[in-house]
């Protein structure tokens, strides 16, 4: 065949685009946690409980962060849409990283390398959130 | 109509929204500020029954004297999403302890797993599933170092009333109201019934009887919440654990990666 893409095939494969970009993003859309639920009677903050309060304020969290599967699962087509659709700056924070990643240890200090960009993982809390930063090799 | 009726009538009507609106303000003047100003000394001292109080401080001495303990809690969590719709976990945690400085527990549920551990020094929080791990300074005792974990780094273990409780850090002050309810069977232990109130929270507690007075089971509603979502837990409890040298300490398995513990302040903000 002398043009590769047949126009129902290019079609077809643009669908596809669409569908797996659109997963990731909707299917997740609105479930976000809000609330703490408390699991202890006392806050531990005896000095002034007023100031920790707002160690309570809604770190909104997607209900399925940590899963941790995430970063086994490979989708480089939607890799490549959050690609050109996100902005990605140094320093900023996600909670979840994208599809595609790999885990690097450098020293004991571990990383995620996705495509060009490295990610750093930290505890927010017991919550773990990905800090965008400079490739540190 | 005769203009003296129309006159009474503006007039009745008149009254009638003078009426409304001084009852609105007597509603405001008596109902209100008086009571809010007079309720926490009146209702501190009748509503605390003593009963209550006094199993919650008896069951909290006992917790103290226990030199190491291993207690599994199998839980159940509300959690509410942003559209309202509350949604319901389970998991477990398992907690060895020895008193006063050694502490591990293994948080369980089907969305996340972690394993915070205590030796005397430090805390250190491992994600067994990511591998990742995270370690801060804390001090000498338990007590002190849950306390620290939560106010530095918002680091709260589950149910750290257990640790808590008995001590000068057990909240009884916080208490509003304490009812004993009644005898229960939990997970097949003759227990008895207590409900609490407080800031933020009402909670159930179930008291092993006995000369044992152990907590069976826990239920917090957080009330600070328009959903008020809930936390339940059913402990089985181990006297005599076994505990080792290797216990409380923390070595990295092969793979492991350190990973930081953002300060509270940055928690707060995000």
């Amino acid at each position: 065949m002398k043009n590769p893409l047949h126009p129902l095939a290019a079609i077809a494969a643009a669908a596809f685009l669409v569908s797996l970009a659109a997963l990731p993003g909707d299917a997740h859309a609105g479930r976000q946690v809000q609330n703490n639920t408390r699991t202890s009677v006392n806050k531990n903050v005896n000095v002034n409980k007023n100031v920790n309060r707002n160690t309570n304020v809604n770190v909104r969290r997607d209900i399925d962060i940590d899963v941790d599967v995430d970063r086994d699962h490979h989708h480089p087509v939607a890799t490549a849409a959050a690609v050109v659709t996100t902005a990605i700056v140094v320093g900023s924070v996600v909670n979840t990283l994208p599809p595609a990643c790999t885990q690097v240890l450098v020293g004991n200090v571990v990383y995620q390398q996705c495509g060009g960009y490295w990610y750093q993982p930290q505890y927010v809390g017991s919550s773990v959130t990905y800090v965008v930063v400079n490739p540190p090799r | 109509m005769t203009p003296v009726e129309q006159s009474n009538k503006t007039a009745r009507k008149r009254l009638g929204a003078a009426l409304a609106a001084a009852c609105v303000v007597a509603a405001i003047a008596t109902g209100t500020s008086p009571a809010l100003g007079q309720q926490p000394a009146a209702a501190t001292a009748a509503q605390r029954e003593a009963k209550a109080m006094d199993a919650l401080a008896a069951m909290g001495k006992y917790l103290r004297s226990l030199k190491a303990f291993a207690v599994r809690a199998d839980t159940v969590t509300d959690e509410v999403l942003t559209n309202g719709q509350k949604l319901q976990f389970a998991g477990t945690v398992d907690y060895l302890v020895q008193a006063p400085n050694g502490l591990r527990a293994d948080v369980r549920s089907d969305r996340r797993q972690r394993v915070f551990i205590y030796d005397g020094k430090s805390v250190t929080l491992y994600a067994p599933r990511m591998q990742y791990y995270g370690t801060v300074p804390a001090p000498a005792t338990i007590a002190e170092a849950l306390q620290v974990a939560e106010q530095k780094y918002d680091l709260a273990v589950p149910l750290s009333d257990l640790f808590l409780w008995g001590t000068d850090k057990g909240g009884l002050e916080d208490i509003r109201e304490a009812a004993f309810i009644g005898p229960a069977k939990i997970a097949g232990k003759a227990c008895d019934h207590y409900a609490f109130r407080q800031d933020d929270v009402d909670w159930q507690l179930w008291i092993q009887q006995g000369r044992q007075p152990l907590p069976c089971k826990i239920v917090i509603t957080t009330t600070a919440e328009p959903s008020q979502p809930q936390y339940a837990a059913v402990l089985t409890w181990n006297l005599a654990p076994k505990i080792d040298k290797t216990s409380f300490t923390f070595a990295p398995p092969k793979g492991a990666g350190r990973i930081n513990i953002a300060p509270a302040v940055a928690a707060g903000k995000n």
